[in-house]
């Protein structure tokens, strides 16, 4: 018989090479699982990197749209803007013609097509800010504003709209507002907005604004007793196009840009606009501003009044515009006021009539076929003889820094308020 | 054939038998090798085969029944190494209903090159399954084994009969299998 430590000897042996070859096999195995785990680490890289590849690729296609989106609305705007521009302009004189010759029926209807006007007016406006401030070409215009002014014109504005549903106005002044470098335009119309949209909200209520100024910055605090917000509806108040609901827009109407609009202003001049409300008990916006260093704490200086004197032979004004109606339009607002008007259809009739009549003013159009105003206004700068005519930049462009900065003695925006020209001409020819 | 299959008839040869009949199965079945068997490696059936009549003939035992108890021992070995299959299954029927379909599937995961036997399951009614083996292998008894194997791991002895579906080759086996 086999003897048993022979056959111990050779179930080690076995054991021993069984082992020897699975160590063999599994060595093999870890290699393969490796190598697979390589590959399958090298698709991953390729894979992610295709698909960030992708994603910028769409990422700059979206940045594009959204830049294309802005330039369209601005370029929209611009083109609603112009035929705005002679309905507003030409309805505003109508008016006086008819109430001059006491035809009240006709005032009333034009007065009709006023309101409509200025209202879509005011949507276009909305439209072109935000698709500005979304491109990123809201720019700040600071100058010294005499704040206590501004309040007293904000509330002389939006007064009748208040009490339009018979609600109470409270303003509330905490000493003196003083004077401060901002932006004008867009703190004016953030009050506006705010306080339009607390009596847009209240109906037998109460509107009240307070305004004070301490060492940390401006403080304008609209509540209303409207019907307050949920807290869903509060957290989409800053979207743009989102009313609480659906059904407000109809109630109430809007674009639904207003406050939008008003919390990117009060962003760029770094302050921001806070919200207190609650279904019910009425809404608190309150805007915060932070005063620069050079702010002065000076009284305001009295601005003044627009006058109503009698029309005189006051000089040559030069129109430059190249859209008939505007030009007719700028032309009856100067005559009314006194001036002799002489008009250019573009860019080079305006430089040659400068030279040779030397007007007392111009109101320069910026954006003109071939020569546009932004040349014409280099163009008179560069030559002695027509440099120290006062140019009124006049345009549906909000660019009145670009304006002031290459020369402009003033802006005005279009469609052009009557008041607010005649003002500019007599701060600068008396 | 998978090496588990080796490793494991060796063992049962070693418990039942001794491990100088382990040397002499060996020894008779004139391998190319020394029988050095690890489980993670693959080995031709032709082996496995040359054991089993070695043993048959060293035992004097019909290789059929040798077959049919290394069924049954590697049920138990296949519970122990792979408990993974076993988790929340109560019932023999449920666990050989789901050989082909669940336990096979995975197997190939980890072995690509398997060779495995077919068991196409009908369960008929819920204490009786027709579980039908197909290989060219074969090696119905070891099913058979197995599958007497589960029913004793369940603990519910299962009454099974088998029929030729292939003319006595044994390639297609159908087993009826019911529980009590």
């Amino acid at each position: 018989m086999t003897n048993p430590e022979e056959v111990y000897k050779r179930a080690l042996e076995r054991e021993r090479l069984a082992r020897k070859e699975a160590e063999r096999l599994l060595e093999q195995k870890s290699r393969e699982l490796y190598d697979f785990h390589e590959s399958q680490k090298r698709e991953l890289e390729r894979l992610v990197d295709e698909r960030t590849r992708e994603l910028s690729v769409a990422r700059d296609q979206a940045i594009e749209a959204s830049r294309a989106k802005s330039q369209f609305l601005a370029k929209m705007s611009h083109e609603l803007r112009t035929p705005l521009n002679a309905i507003l302009g030409y309805s505003e004189m109508l008016e006086e013609d008819a109430k001059d010759a006491g035809r009240a029926r006709d005032v009333d209807d034009l007065r009709k097509i006023q309101v409509a006007g200025k209202h879509l007016l005011s949507l276009i406006n909305d439209v072109l800010d935000l698709s500005k401030i979304e491109a990123g070409q809201m720019a700040l215009y600071l100058e010294e504003v005499d704040l206590d002014a501004l309040v007293r014109e904000v509330v002389a504005t939006v007064r009748p709209i208040v009490e339009k549903n018979r609600n109470a106005f409270d303003v509330q002044l905490t000493g003196e507002l003083g004077v401060a470098r901002t932006d004008v335009t867009k703190v004016r119309q953030t009050l506006f907005n705010l306080l339009s949209n607390a009596a847009k909200f209240t109906e037998g209520g109460t509107v009240s604004l307070q305004a004070s100024r301490d060492r940390l910055g401006l403080r304008f605090s609209v509540r209303d007793t409207g019907i307050g917000m949920t807290e869903e509806q509060k957290a989409q108040l800053f979207q743009p196009f989102r009313q609480a609901e659906p059904s407000t827009a109809r109630r109430y109407g809007g674009t639904g840009l207003g406050l939008a609009i008003s919390q990117r202003f009060a962003e760029l001049l770094g302050g921001a606009i806070e919200v207190k409300t609650a279904p019910g008990a009425g809404s608190t916006f309150t805007l915060h501003l932070p005063l620069s260093e050079a702010a002065s704490e000076a009284p305001a200086p009295q601005r003044g009044a627009s006058g109503s004197e009698a029309p005189s032979h006051r000089g040559l004004v030069l129109i430059i515009d190249d859209d008939e109606a505007a030009r007719e339009l700028l032309g009856r607002i100067l005559a009314d006021e006194g001036y002799a008007v002489a008009f250019a259809r573009d860019g080079q009739q305006g430089i040659e009539l400068a030279r040779s009549l030397k007007p007392r003013a111009i109101t320069l159009d910026v954006v003109m076929p071939k020569v546009d105003g932004w040349s014409v206004l280099s163009s008179l700068k560069a030559e002695p003889e027509v440099s120290a005519i006062p140019v009124i930049v006049v345009s549906v462009l909000g660019e009145r820094s670009l304006a002031m900065s290459v020369g402009a003695c003033d802006y005005v925006t279009k469609p052009v308020d009557r008041a607010d020209l005649a003002r500019v001409l007599r701060t600068h020819l008396e | 054939m998978k090496g588990v299959v080796f490793t494991e008839f060796l063992e049962m040869v070693e418990d039942r038998f001794s491990l100088t009949m382990v040397d002499e199965v060996i020894e008779r079945a004139a391998l190319s090798h020394g029988g050095q068997y690890t489980a993670v490696g693959t080995y031709p059936p032709e082996e496995m085969l040359a054991l089993l009549s070695a043993l048959a003939e060293i035992s004097r035992s019909p290789a059929p029944a040798l077959l049919h108890m290394f069924g049954e021992h590697l049920f138990g070995r296949f519970v122990v190494g792979y408990p993974a299959f076993f988790a929340g299954v109560t019932d023999p029927l449920d666990f050989l209903e789901k050989v082909d379909s669940y336990i096979h599937v995975e197997v190939r995961k980890l072995y690509p090159d398997a060779e495995l036997p077919r068991f196409d399951a009908e369960r008929t009614s819920p204490k009786e399954l027709k579980l039908t083996y197909q290989s060219p292998r074969r090696l119905s008894d070891l099913a058979f084994g197995l599958i007497v194997g589960c029913g004793k791991h369940f603990g519910a002895p299962l009454d099974v009969s088998r029929e030729d579906l292939s003319g006595g080759s044994g390639e297609i086996v159908r087993f009826t299998i019911t529980r009590p």
